[in-house]
């Protein structure tokens, strides 16, 4: 297969601007809607509410709660008999469909949120400022905090958008419920595991009291090399979770459509 | 233009096709007939490449609908009979959408849109739904895809827009171009269609030209009951009987598509044999 069939950036492009164009007034109004609460907490905040940096914190509710739901959404025509048709039927590939959907959650969301609620902020102090003589800081998009956010908000915001290609109703409920599962079968894994390793220590499915008094004492003893190794082995999942927890949903979610039906 | 070979396609456990044959050349309307549930919308979805062959070959323009190649999809232009348009105007679609056809022509457009009587500036959400319908048709023959599926197109049309539709899928024909057309209203577009593909029981039991049709087919009005040795299928009228029976003479004779629908599935094998070998003379 040719690459211009796999990936075309003016059809990336096309696509990418019929999206912002097709879902303008629902994008306004979202807009609308959480400048409108920024303006009236920014100013109950000025009278000294939550600190002064209360926009990085609208910002993120935004970027976190705002996101994922957008996300959870992202793939609803795909899963409607009438819109599906259009939708596949546009000639482009399934990688540029996904693709532009996903640079839209992702970058585009990330970059368009945080240039809005800079303008919120602006605007919001400016009005504090000319009613009430007070004012919050204004939103700085580029502090180190906010793009660890801006990272956190990736990895969040991935399995939504899987959730957003599976499920055809209530997505985002769907989404919760199945993370849930995902982490207690991913407990209930490794509690056997530790079971398994440890068998003579466990009474039934619970640890006895000896091993956990041992367990404890090694854990307070900083230098165990018992406890480096767990360090290491937490902070290495850590990152394997950061760095491989997105690239994998994308991929699901791609095959995912790839496959579907209509 | 069109080949599918052994194709087996069904819903859950339900099987709806079964080692399906067809096969189509460029240039005609072909004319997709079948009862309800007979699976017309599904095959017209496999060569859309939205539904996936569970087995066998389906190869449309030599790609492979399945694989969705943006080359593939805009030579494909469906058109369903359920379909959702945006809340934008006439004329803010095509500049959406055009780009992705780069053969598309907006002087065709222009003049499918006034041919259809419609308003360019209107919201494509103020159109009734036969207007929708015309709308899309004009985009579609204005795209020149070298495909057009066309799913019961007639529906929700008045009778002048039928008029409207017959002229534009005549004026569109050229010979690298394929219409395939379902529908129940076969009367509506009888004078179009040619070949007549019949879809029943999972499989295609009829895909002939209706010269070849007309030539070795012929329709005739009866007083009388025929002989069952010569009738290929009878319907009974108030002051009659409508006849199919092999035509004799070996001229062309007017064919209504309902009838030879009808007797096709009543009488499938006698028609196919007499049309297969030619006639019996």
């Amino acid at each position: 297969m040719r690459f211009g069939s796999f990936l075309s950036i003016n059809r990336l492009l096309l696509l990418t601007r019929n999206t912002l164009i097709l879902n303008r007034s629902q994008l306004l109004v979202l807009a609308a809607t959480a400048g409108a609460i920024g303006l009236i907490i920014s100013a109950f905040n000025a009278f000294g509410g939550d600190g002064p940096a209360i926009h990085q914190k609208l910002f993120v509710l935004l970027l976190l709660i705002g996101g994922v739901i957008i996300s959870g959404r992202l793939f609803r025509d795909i899963h409607r008999p009438t819109r599906a048709t259009a939708w596949f039927m546009t000639p482009a590939s399934i990688s540029e469909k996904f693709i532009s959907l996903l640079l839209l959650s992702t970058i585009g969301f990330i970059v368009g949120t945080a240039a809005f609620w800079f303008l919120v902020s602006l605007v919001s102090e400016g009005l504090n400022y000319l009613l009430f003589k007070h004012t919050n800081n204004l939103f700085n998009p580029f502090e180190i905090r906010m793009f660890k956010f801006m990272g956190l908000y990736i990895i969040l915001q991935a399995p939504f958008l899987l959730g957003a290609v599976y499920f055809k109703k209530m997505t985002f409920s769907k989404t919760v419920l199945s993370l849930g599962l995902y982490f207690i079968a991913l407990l209930a894994a490794a509690l056997m595991v530790v079971k398994l390793i440890f068998w003579n220590d466990f009474e039934g499915l619970v640890p006895s009291y000896e091993f956990l008094s041992r367990f404890m004492d090694t854990v307070g003893s900083r230098d165990s090399s018992t406890v480096r190794f767990f360090e290491g082995l937490m902070v290495s999942l850590k990152w394997v979770f950061r760095l491989a927890m997105a690239p994998l949903c994308w991929v699901i979610a791609f095959y995912r459509l790839k496959e579907t039906e209509v | 233009m069109i080949t599918i070979e052994n194709l087996n396609f069904g819903y859950t456990q339900k099987a709806l096709f079964s080692r399906l044959d067809l096969t189509l050349e460029a240039g005609n309307i072909c004319g997709l007939l079948g009862k309800n549930g007979a699976g017309k919308t599904t095959l017209l979805k496999i060569m859309a490449g939205l539904l996936f062959p569970q087995n066998g070959r389906a190869e449309v323009m030599g790609y492979v609908p399945g694989n969705r190649r943006p080359e593939f999809l805009r030579e494909v232009i469906l058109l369903p009979e359920e379909f959702h348009l945006p809340s934008v105007t006439a004329s803010d679609y095509v500049s959406l959408h055009s780009p992705f056809y780069p053969l598309f022509s907006r002087e065709l457009y222009l003049q499918h849109m006034a041919d259809f009587e419609l308003d360019t500036d209107q919201s494509l959400d103020a159109y009734s739904y036969g207007q929708k319908k015309k709308y899309l048709l004009a985009f579609g023959l204005a795209s020149t895809c070298r495909l057009m599926l066309l799913d019961e197109p007639t529906n929700g049309l008045d009778i002048p827009s039928k008029r409207q539709l017959r002229k534009a899928l005549a004026a569109a024909m050229t010979p690298d171009r394929t219409f395939i057309i379902s529908t129940h209203q076969a009367r509506d577009l009888e004078h179009l269609i040619d070949p007549v593909v019949i879809l029943d029981s999972g499989r295609i039991i009829f895909n002939h030209p209706m010269d070849a049709i007309s030539t070795h087919l012929a329709v005739h009005r009866r007083t009388l009951p025929p002989s069952p040795d010569t009738a290929l299928y009878v319907e009974n009228l108030l002051d009659g009987y409508l006849v199919v029976s092999e035509n004799m003479d070996q001229e062309g004779s007017s064919i209504d598509l309902e009838i030879l629908f009808n007797a096709v599935i009543e009488n499938h094998d006698r028609i196919s044999d007499i049309l297969d070998q030619g006639g019996a003379s």
